[in-house]
């Protein structure tokens, strides 16, 4: 025992510098830690940003023969951003925008809310079920848009499906104008509405249990419920989902593009698609740059409104986790005290 | 005044709340099914439409349900394994992916590594110093909501310029892509990361100080190893994004140095038509690694996908 | 207000017998409490009257009417949990009306503002009706879980240990508060705890549960004085009780037991000499028994004493001394007066008067008498 203790002294004995917590050694490994980050995140926002700024000023392409270092000859101010807000295409393309996220969000929501609450009592196989709704998440988006391509197809399934069932004749669900934009969107919902189903599920499945029966012993209605306790509690849960997939259709491209390429004529361009037309199949390196610009401004005054729930919610879960760690403390006590008095008792 | 009734002197049962139809039990498992089939059916039709032969894939006026003469020749096809000489469309040139499948895996793991390394040192200078102020990691989350087209675009030009565009170091390493791909997924690292992080208890870096490490030696062996299980699901994760990717493979590279999915694209339409079989032995090929993964960390996805705010 | 009667009520969770054939009468108004240790069956039971839990099998009427296919929001209970189940995200106005708003049809603004307001008068949170319940003291909870069960003016009352969570202070005031409510309502109340002191000194009557199976239902006194049962003696009252192995003889018309280890005179049962004979197994063996507070302390010499044992710990408190005492191989305790505290090591003279001794069947734990 006393080996030990001197033992131990000896290893604390030498006059090493003590660690200095929260002081100046710490602040320059936390720099260090992050360093590397930053540079990556001003690799891919603060680069970018610059040189479509540069370019988007230009009228520069590659087909105007002369390469990047030289774009200032093709020099012409704010003509390109001019020409944006006076196109029709791309207001077209940013009100599909806004109408596919709107749609696709608002449908994925209330179909994952809804599966969540059909799947939320537990019963055999309900397990597998989730796994099974889990799939569409992991699918490669570009390859749902050409599984869905093949769906829609004029003497595919879909059709002949609706033959079968209803009578109804073939709709041309990529090629007509009025109805592609619907198809596409129906990609996207497919793909996601699984993940708002796993964000609610997980949510109601958190949802107190004594609070729930309490109100239904006071003869709260199915409706009551949902409208007092659950979604007032589920909100910040609620709001992040809506706001992370809001974030993600507002940058949908692979599934469209494998559908339609934003046909038929630009139908189904939403505003990533019309960039892309515009760098690819234009090459007017100069206006996509602009456009790309006015995006950029556009998304991140959204974003910074749009983050503060986010945030909130990081900090409301910090603090319920304490509080639920505390309630467990208490339970945990209290049953070892019943224990011990049971025990006295025997 | 149906508040303040007097106190009854006998039990009376007040009427039952309803519950909707479709929770009730027989409704419920019916909307399950119905659904279910709904969410499942493009899956089937991918996975039997990989094992269809030509006539059966979209022949006019008729619709396989089911593969009347299943065959392998897509899956051959499509890995090299037979040219396929029979087709109708046959143009004499090769169906194989195993080149785009090779830079798709090359370019993922490498994004996935980038992304890892540089995330992980951020996303615990976070997390244990609150590094880069209180607003860092917003930022950074900020950054998942450009839409990647917008940032690409000028990044276009200048991978144009200096040579890296469509450029494949020893026919396989794109280091354009994976330099892509690891920034645009290094913000999933951060979120997910911190979130794992921010379980440790902060006792464990300091007892290691305490015990003589240095601030590094404690981050590598006193808490990375507590979160092993959370950098695992993190990497599988952003395995899987950098895998799904299309648009930024599809700006960036051309031909044989694109990924599987471009090819998946460029197979599609064009002069020889669509080849429906062996577009979804592709498509079943590339869905596999994602879903067999997804699985794996299925604890962890929801918490992925939502940036951690949501734990569970 | 409502009689519940419990037949035969039974549930199983899958191997687990949680409540096995339990049948008893809770009369009009009466203040039950159901006593057990933890996973005794007495919390599946209140679940059940509520509606929470089907049975397995049995049934539960009110006021004679089959309930237990009812919805729990149809069965007009109130229930406060264990935890107080408050909805944490309203404030306590808010907490107190939900049962109002949720009524079918919902009652007018000025009604409901009328009821919440009398109510957190009764349950003394007049003051407190604007605040988060977030916020409030783990005190404040307990009035508003009571009061928002009470503005539905249920026609019985369902505690689950209600007080577990309080401060020993306040859980002393709000005992003596809940019988005051009880009384003013005049509602049937059932009372779950674990606390024997709790279900004494509140209810009119108490059913002991242990394993899913009811030992005893009775008031206070008779579950004090007459145990049905080894587990209800030992369960009930603040000192242990004392417990020593007998043996039975017959001494012409009296029947006696005497402790089978140590030296000691005979206590004359002949009042329960049909129940001792005529037990299941006549051979199996028996365990007398007294209660520390009707052991009377005599001196040692005095010849009245039924045994003599000696000092082994004093408890002093305050208004009586518990003394433990050591008989040959046995644990004894009794409760003495302060002024005449003995010293460790002392002999004492103890006297078991006949009246006080229970007699129990080794074999079945039963109480003969």
């Amino acid at each position: 025992m006393e080996a030990h203790t001197e033992e131990l002294k000896a290893r604390q004995a030498p006059a090493r510098r003590l660690p200095d917590f929260g002081g100046r050694q710490e602040k320059s490994v936390a720099r260090t830690l992050v360093a590397p980050g930053q540079l990556l995140m001003a690799f891919i926002v603060l680069f970018p940003a610059a040189i479509a700024i540069y370019i988007g000023f230009t009228s520069w392409g590659p087909t105007t023969g002369v390469d990047f270092w030289h774009a200032y000859e093709f020099w012409h101010w704010f003509d390109g951003y001019w020409e944006a807000l006076t196109t029709v295409a791309f207001w077209e393309a940013m009100w599909r925008t806004v109408l596919i996220t709107v749609v696709c969000v608002a449908v994925e929501f209330l179909l994952g809310f809804g599966l969540a609450l059909l799947l939320l009592k537990n019963f055999k196989g309900r397990g597998l079920v989730v796994v099974f709704f889990l799939l569409p998440m992991m699918v490669v988006p570009a390859v749902s848009g050409f599984i869905f391509f093949m769906i829609y197809q004029l003497d595919g399934p879909l059709n002949e499906a609706l033959d079968l069932l209803f009578g109804v004749g073939p709709v041309n669900w990529l090629q007509n104008a009025d109805i592609a934009i619907w198809s596409v969107m129906v990609v996207d919902i497919w793909q996601w509405a699984p993940l708002m189903f796993l964000i609610f599920l997980s949510g109601l499945a958190a949802l107190p249990e004594d609070q729930m029966n309490q109100a239904r012993i006071l003869g709260a209605s199915f409706y009551h419920q949902l409208r007092y306790l659950v979604i007032p509690m589920m909100k910040p849960i609620l709001l992040i989902a809506l706001i992370i997939r809001a974030i993600e259709a507002f940058k949908i491209f692979d599934a469209i593009y494998l559908l339609t390429q934003g046909g038929p004529g630009n139908a189904t361009e939403n505003i990533s698609l019309y960039l892309f037309d515009e760098t690819s199949a234009n090459t007017r390196w100069g206006y996509a740059s602009s456009v790309a610009i006015i995006v950029l401004i556009l998304v991140s005054v959204i974003g910074y409104w749009a983050i503060r729930p986010i945030e909130q919610a990081q900090e409301e879960t910090l603090e319920e986790l304490t509080g639920a760690e505390l309630a467990a403390d208490v339970a945990a006590e209290q049953r070892v005290e019943e224990a011990i008095e049971a025990e006295a008792r025997v | 005044m149906a508040a303040v009734e007097e106190t009854r002197t006998t039990f009376v049962a007040p009427p039952a709340s309803r519950t909707p139809r479709w929770l009730k039990p027989t409704g419920r498992i019916l909307t399950i099914v119905l659904i279910g089939a709904l969410f499942a059916f493009p899956l089937y039709w991918v996975v039997t439409m990989s094992f269809k032969p030509l006539p059966e894939w979209n022949p006019p006026g008729k619709v396989y349900w089911w593969p009347d003469n299943p065959t392998l020749e897509n899956y051959e096809k499509i890995l090299g394994i037979s040219s396929g000489e029979q087709s109708v469309f046959a143009t004499g040139r090769s169906r194989s992916a195993v080149e785009f499948l090779v830079n798709s895996v090359v370019a993922a793991i490498g994004g996935t590594i980038l992304a890892l390394i540089v995330g992980i040192f951020t996303a615990y200078g976070i997390a244990r110093f609150r590094a880069g102020g209180r607003m860092l990691p917003f930022q950074i989350l900020q950054l998942r909501m450009f839409p990647p087209i917008a940032i690409i675009i000028p990044l276009l030009f200048f991978y144009v310029e200096i040579g890296l565009w469509n450029k494949e170091y020893f026919g396989w390493f794109n280091l354009g892509l994976i330099v892509l791909y690891g920034a645009v997924t290094f913000p999933f690292v951060v979120w997910l990361m911190r979130s794992f992080f921010q379980e440790v208890p902060r006792e464990i870096s300091e007892a290691a100080i305490v015990d003589g490490c240095t601030q590094w030696g404690a981050f590598f062996k006193a808490v990375l190893p507590q979160v092993k299980g959370g950098l695992a699901a993190t990497a599988l994760f952003v395995f899987i994004l950098n895998w799904s990717d299309f648009l930024i493979a599809k700006v960036m590279t051309q031909d044989n140095n694109s990924t599987a999915p471009v090819y998946l694209q460029s197979l599609q339409g064009g002069a020889s038509g669509n080849e429906y079989g062996l577009q979804a032995a592709l498509a079943c090929i590339l869905i596999i690694p994602p879903a067999v993964f997804g699985l794996l960390i299925q604890r962890y996805l929801v918490r992925g996908l939502t940036f951690g705010a949501i734990k569970r | 207000m409502a009689q519940i009667r419990l037949e035969s009520l039974t549930k199983h969770f899958g191997e687990v017998r949680a409540v096995q054939d339990l049948s008893l009468i809770a009369e009009h108004g009466s203040f039950i409490a159901l006593l057990g240790p933890s996973g005794c069956g007495k919390t599946t039971t209140m679940n059940m009257i509520a509606g929470l839990e089907k049975p397995t099998s049995g049934e539960i009427y009110f006021d004679d009417e089959a309930i237990s296919r009812l919805e729990p929001g149809q069965r007009n209970v109130g229930f406060v949990f264990q935890n107080y189940a408050i909805f944490t995200h309203m404030s306590v106005y808010d907490n107190l009306a939900f049962g109002l708003r949720v009524r079918k049809p919902r009652p007018a603004r000025e009604e409901v503002d009328r009821e919440v307001r009398k109510v957190a008068e009764t349950v003394g949170l007049a003051q407190a009706l604007d605040r988060r319940a977030a916020r409030l003291s783990v005190n404040d909870l307990q009035k508003v879980a009571l009061g928002r069960s009470m503005i539905v003016r249920p026609a019985i009352f369902l505690l689950d240990e209600p007080f577990s969570n309080l401060d020993a202070a306040f859980r002393a005031y709000m005992r003596a508060e809940l019988k005051r409510i009880q009384h003013e309502i005049g509602q049937t109340m059932v009372y779950v705890t674990h606390d024997q002191v709790e279900a004494m000194g509140m209810a009119d009557r108490i059913a002991v549960m242990s394993l899913g199976v009811l030992q005893q239902y009775g008031t206070p006194d008779e579950l004090y004085n007459r145990p049905a049962n080894r587990f209800v003696a030992n369960f009930i009252g603040s000192v242990l009780m004392n417990f020593l192995p007998c043996a039975y003889t017959k001494d012409g018309d009296r029947a006696l037991v005497t402790p089978t280890e140590g030296e000691s005179g005979a206590i004359d049962v002949s009042d329960r000499r049909a129940a001792i004979e005529g037990r299941e197994d006549a051979a199996s063996s028996l365990t007398l028994s007294i209660r520390p507070e009707r052991v009377r302390i005599v001196p040692p010499d005095s010849g009245e004493a039924t045994l003599r044992a000696k000092v082994a710990l004093v408890e002093p408190l305050g208004s009586r001394d518990i003394i433990h005492l050591r008989f040959g191989e046995h644990d004894l305790r009794a409760v003495g007066a302060p002024g005449r505290r003995p010293h460790i090591g002392d002999n004492l003279g103890l006297v078991f008067d006949p009246a006080a001794v229970h007699v129990f069947d080794d074999a079945t734990g039963l109480a003969l008498r």
